[in-house]
């Protein structure tokens, strides 16, 4: 079944467009990571999909329906970012069981386990949590609530890698035991792609890429060795990422369009071909200028 | 995945709790003004005699009683803080306009509630402690009949509820645009300016005043705010149905 369906969707401020166009749909019990560089539309798309924007144009269906100011889209759907506030004269305990209130589906034991696990005490106030610690107990909120659909926007700002992963796992396990629809948006792709199943690559605004995260390992391939080889095998329009490496050796990212045969070619010829990590490939993907920030000063 | 289906009204009584248990700090807010009303009241009365104080002198003149009037100020500006919070803290969770609007509104009849009793009460406590400090203090007016007290509570709450969700009006309309915050008072103080010049014209907010403070019939009055407050709260959800989350 189809959880979210966007129709040439666009939303703009003023006159600047944050979503442009964007066409998609999401699978329920999915979990999908939303990667995309700073003003990509990343929060702004979030928003949309929590009912929280109005488009300008175009349309976005949750659970079938239209999410802007929408009951029935609200009561299963909570969306987790940085800005989420919590009333600030509760302490922890109260503010989880006043929260689970609002959700069926709400797993206090669990929401009390997590809250013990990353040693935050029920009785401390919201406001004198750090940062770290403000994001651990938005994330708790967002797992314990087990939403038929959870939006997590940049969840992790704050926390250090160790609760990072520890939350990870969390989120995986408590989806084994109750599959939902998640969207992740985070700059770490290399961290949460172990959790995802599908990737929602933005730029721009618009939609870039949307496949299964095992389609997008084999999207692109390496190769480092002299420019002049290279060169010859590759069209221009299949460059992802290109970075001079030595005098006349460079290394090149394309898209991998390429048959056995080429590759053990270029490999007879010195060329070395390597896989692309995701988080590099999602880098080379969205950046707005092929020769990086080297190009910059290449030029001054 | 299973999908709850919400029921509006359920989901009101769930986030008047919630906002009931954020919002307690307009019960101490109304705590700390009616103590500070007290105190004034107390040194009010006492230097009436005297009649140097020209602040409070005018305090008299506008209603009568201090904690009453300090009652329904508190309840005035609770109205917009309450459309701040609502703005800033409702969408954190399961709602809609509709359902933040509605459970802020019974929030607001409560704090009204809470306000009248309150204030009448306060009155009680001010003939206590004017009887106990003050032994000149001692005619009929110190007797309040409980029907009185009752009928006093009542009113006071009405105007409190009244003004609550006039403080809810303004609070959203400036949620909905910034500029408003200095748009409605410059209005309000401007229009003060111009009937105070042109007496004996018609005046609007004179008439409005009047609509309500000349009611005599307990009756007609409540109908009269109830229809007001309806009115202004209608419009609350009219314009802000299409409104958008910030966050």
């Amino acid at each position: 079944m189809i959880c979210i369906e966007s129709e040439s969707l666009a939303k703009s401020f003023g006159k600047f467009k944050a979503v442009n166009n964007l066409s998609f749909s999401i699978e329920e019990n999915k979990i999908t990571g939303l990667v995309g560089r700073n003003g990509a539309g990343k929060t702004t798309l979030l928003k949309l999909l929590a009912g929280y924007l109005l488009p300008s144009s175009g349309e976005v269906r949750v659970f079938g329906q239209t999410p802007f100011n929408n009951l029935h889209v609200a009561a299963n759907l909570i969306f987790i970012d940085d800005q989420l506030e919590l009333p600030d004269n509760l302490n922890l305990g109260e503010t989880l069981a006043a929260i689970g209130q609002f959700y069926a589906n709400w797993r206090a034991e669990l929401a009390r386990g997590l809250l013990d696990y990353f040693s935050l005490q029920p009785q401390q106030y919201y406001a004198n949590l750090s940062k770290g610690m403000k994001s651990s107990l938005k994330m708790i909120i967002g797992i314990a609530a087990r939403c038929p659909l959870t939006i997590f926007d940049e969840p992790t700002v704050g926390m250090d890698v160790a609760v990072r992963k520890d939350f990870y796992r969390a989120l995986l396990k408590d989806f084994m035991q109750y599959p939902r629809t998640i969207i992740f948006s985070s700059h770490l792709l290399s961290e949460i792609e172990e959790l995802l199943d599908d990737l929602l690559l933005i730029k721009a605004g618009e939609k870039y890429l949307h496949l299964p995260l095992d389609e997008l390992k084999g999207y692109a391939v390496g190769f480092t060795g002299q420019a002049s080889i290279i060169n010859k095998m590759i069209t221009p329009e299949q460059i992802l990422y290109q970075r001079q490496l030595g005098k006349d050796s460079i290394y090149l990212v394309a898209r991998n369009t390429f048959n056995q045969e080429i590759l053990q070619q270029a490999r007879l010829q010195g060329v070395e071909i390597s896989p692309v990590a995701t988080d590099d490939l999602s880098i080379y993907l969205t950046a707005q200028h092929k020769g990086g920030i080297d190009n910059v000063f290449s030029r001054t | 995945m299973s999908f709850h289906e919400p029921k509006l009204l359920a989901v009101c009584k769930k986030q008047y709790a919630y906002k009931l248990k954020t919002n307690l700090g307009i019960f101490f807010s109304l705590m700390i003004v009616q103590l500070l009303a007290l105190l004034l009241s107390l040194n009010g009365s006492a230097s009436m005699g005297a009649g140097s104080s020209s602040m409070v002198i005018n305090l008299k003149l506008i209603s009568g009683d201090i904690i009453i009037v300090f009652t329904l100020i508190w309840a005035f500006i609770i109205g917009n803080t309450v459309a701040g919070n609502a703005c800033r803290l409702d969408f954190s969770f399961v709602s809609t306009r509709l359902t933040s609007n509605l459970a802020s509104v019974c929030l607001l009849a409560t704090a009204a509630l809470v306000g009248g009793i309150t204030a009448t009460l306060s009155g009680v406590l001010l003939r206590l402690l004017v009887y106990w400090f003050q032994d000149v203090y001692t005619n009929n007016s110190l007797y309040l009949a409980p029907l009185t007290l009752l009928s006093g509570s009542y009113v006071t709450a009405l105007y409190a509820f009244l003004l609550s969700v006039l403080g809810y009006f303004f609070g959203m309309l400036t949620q909905r645009n910034k500029a408003l915050t200095i748009v409605i008072p410059v209005l309000f103080l401007g229009s003060l300016f111009i009937e105070a010049r042109r007496a004996g014209e018609v005046q609007l907010l004179t008439t409005i005043f009047v609509f309500f403070v000349r009611e005599t019939s307990m009756l007609l009055f409540s109908m009269k705010v109830v229809c007001a407050a309806a009115l202004l709260f209608a419009t609350v959800i009219l314009f802000t149905n299409r409104m958008e989350v910030r966050r």
